[in-house]
């Protein structure tokens, strides 16, 4: 029996993965309406039936017996009618200003819209997206204009003669792995470009692997486009000027190429590295650049706030509200943020009221004073959709039944009352990063300021489940921590 | 001839998927090991299902047993745990066990070979290193189209 015949025959369910931006669809065989067994349906054109091992946490995640279904004042459970005339009560006490809201980037961009509208009933500023710090700071930097700088699709990545990946691109998105190899053997005289300072999963299949001092990789790359010379590059990076001068050729005349970037939690200004690849792409009409981010929604929901709230907070000026007191009472939808992050957990403890709205119980109750918590859908229960990193529109369709968790755009209009209309938040998310100019002396004076670099450090081999996001898991816990 | 899992080195990128995919399919113990080659590289280490099975002639409790659609499986309940066909096998695929009293070993995913359906690793496989292939079609295919030497598991495979 083919694929097709037996795909036919079973009872299948498909959703989107959010475990990071590559956004592959995920596969389950459902029986009785529960999602009991993934299914990797070959036929889909993103992964064609493949998941990565945290792609395989979506099962989990759509019947982990330790999500939350009920809401919870402090530890005590209590019904939804409850929680939120505790909510509404508890927020009335403060002022809007005095309010900060955090949208996490795995939610959909319904969810991040409709938190603009109900904080802008509520007269609330203080709204902006929570998110890798890297991933963050990434994105600042795609909004940087570039003529002619287009974003890559998945088909481009795979149909060009040369790659340029930064970063352990395969950790983070294995999936990828089979167009790697498809430009990799593809055609003979392909290249791929590894700039990154540790060997990885990912120079494992370099052609040539640039070497640079951890921290150089937007000074390798202002290099490569031609931004600063080679031999400026060279000392500041530690690799030599002429294998730089070699990588930067190579790119420059293969027909086609694509710039491939992840953002790095090391000390490196992500911003101005993703604009130096967007200049190097930028060169041609068959060169393109990508970010593969680690939450699935990055580009969605950030794309969503800034434009439906511009003008709002940066997340540290966020910080340093609640430091003055200024900011008493925080929302965190999707994500605490604070959880295993003692330092903020300190600073989060001036707070009088924090809401957490998430899968999975949290920190929060045991270390503030006031929460709330209420148990919030996953991708499989409620609609959504979501940008991945090509840019292309994800909608998800609920496939299970939500055990007592609601979506973001109920928990909203439960606090205030909000219509925005059908398509508003797809049609918003896809027209991509708000542009902004970037003057380029500014670009590369900061390029020049760039902090001293330390010594290269001996980095041990990344497991691919490894991430915070999916610490709950099984497999995460047997392989990771157990 | 039988159905067997092979592995292209060139392709596989060491993500693990395969084993992530056979633990979520056998009641979330993975029954497939992975090997490092080096720093940076790892590949899974799939049983051969071999013909003269050394596991099964090591097995004090007649556990391990060559089946007549030529794979070789465990029996969960005669299985004592002991390890003995772990130590025993040459290609080292049977790997310390997770749990206690329970060794891992593969099982051709039969569950799914019985629907029709091919192996859950090669299903999952990020780079397209793993294939499901009748063991001739494939020692004729190397010749043809595959990209490299380093075929480790068709290597093996023909000293089966
Ligand atoms: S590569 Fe990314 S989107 Fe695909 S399964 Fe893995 S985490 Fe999910
Ligand atoms: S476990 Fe080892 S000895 Fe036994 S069949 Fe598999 S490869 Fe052969
Ligand atoms: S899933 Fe494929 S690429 Fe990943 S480790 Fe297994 S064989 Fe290698």
């Amino acid at each position: 029996m083919t694929n097709d015949e037996l795909m036919k025959d079973m009872d299948i369910k498909k959703s989107r993965c959010l475990f990071c931006s590559l956004g592959c669809e995920v596969s389950f065989r459902a029986e009785g309406g529960r999602l009991t067994a993934l299914a990797y349906d070959q036929n889909n054109p993103i992964n064609k039936g493949s998941l990565c091992p945290r792609g395989h946490y979506n099962l989990e995640l759509a019947s982990h017996p330790g999500r939350l279904t009920e809401p919870q004042i402090g530890r005590r459970k209590v019904s939804w009618e409850e929680a939120v005339t505790f909510l509404r009560g508890e927020l009335g006490a403060f002022a809007s200003r005095e309010i900060g809201c955090l949208v996490s980037c795995l939610q959909s961009n319904e969810a991040a819209l409709a938190a603009v509208k109900m904080a802008g009933r509520k007269g609330i500023e203080n709204i902006l997206s929570a998110g890798a710090a890297a991933d963050l700071e990434a994105y600042g930097g795609s909004k940087w204009q570039v003529p002619g700088a287009r974003l890559a699709t998945l088909e481009a990545i795979e149909q060009s003669e040369a790659l340029l990946i930064v970063g352990d691109l395969l950790s983070r998105s294995p999936v990828l792995a089979r167009r790697v190899n498809q430009v990799k053997y593809g055609k003979r005289g392909n290249k791929i470009i590894v700039l990154d300072p540790n060997k990885t999963h990912t120079s494992w299949f370099a052609t040539s692997h640039l070497l640079c001092r951890p921290g150089t990789e937007a000074i390798a790359l202002a290099a490569l486009a031609g931004a600063i010379p080679f031999s400026a590059a060279a000392e500041k990076s530690g690799l030599p000027a002429a294998q730089l001068q070699q990588a930067a050729a190579d790119f420059k005349n293969a027909a086609s190429g694509t710039v491939i970037y992840v953002p790095q939690t090391r000390r490196l200004r992500n911003d101005l590295a993703v604009y130096y690849a967007k200049q190097l792409a930028a060169g041609s009409d068959h060169k393109s650049f990508i970010v593969y981010y680690l939450y699935g929604n990055t580009l969605g929901v950030n794309t969503v706030i800034d434009r439906a709230a511009p003008g709002h907070p940066t997340y540290h000026q966020l910080l340093d509200k609640i430091d003055r007191g200024e900011v008493k009472s925080l929302l965190m939808f999707g994500e605490d943020i604070s959880a295993g992050h003692e330092e903020l957990q300190k600073r989060f403890r001036m707070l009088k009221f924090v809401v957490f709205a998430g899968h999975f119980e949290s920190e929060s109750p045991a270390i503030y004073d006031n929460s709330l918590i209420l148990p919030l859908a996953t991708q499989f229960e409620g609609a959504g959709s979501f940008v991945t990193a090509d840019g292309q529109l994800a909608v998800c369709a609920p496939i299970a039944p939500a055990a007592g968790s609601k979506t973001l755009p109920e928990i909203c209009r439960l606090i205030a009352e909000i219509s925005p209309a059908e398509n508003e938040a797809s049609e918003l998310a896809v027209q991509g990063p708000v542009s902004q100019t970037k003057d380029e002396a500014e670009a590369k004076a900061e390029l020049a300021a760039l902090p001293p670099l330390e010594a290269a450090p001996v980095k041990p081999i990344t497991y691919f489940g490894n991430n915070h996001l999916v610490s709950n898991f099984f497999w995460y816990r047997v392989n990771v921590n157990g | 001839m039988a159905k067997r899992v092979y592995l292209n080195l060139d392709l596989c990128c060491g993500c693990r998927s395969c084993a992530a995919a056979c633990a979520y399919g056998h009641h979330l113990q993975s029954l497939l090991g992975h090997s490092k080659l080096d720093g940076t590289a790892e590949q899974p280490l799939h049983c051969l299902h071999c013909d003269q099975p050394a596991c099964a002639a090591a097995c004090p409790n007649e556990a391990m047993k060559k089946m007549e659609d030529d794979t070789v499986l465990r029996s969960q309940f005669r299985c004592v745990g002991c390890g003995s066909c772990a130590l025993a096998c040459p290609f080292g695929v049977i790997q310390p066990d997770l749990f206690k009293h329970i060794t891992p070993k593969c099982d051709l995913c039969i569950d799914r070979l019985a629907e029709g359906e091919i192996p859950r690793c090669v299903a999952t496989c990020t780079s397209g290193a793993l294939s499901f292939a009748e063991v001739d079609d494939q020692l004729a295919d190397q010749n043809k189209n595959l990209v490299s030497v380093r075929i480790l598991s068709n290597f093996i495979g023909k000293r089966r």
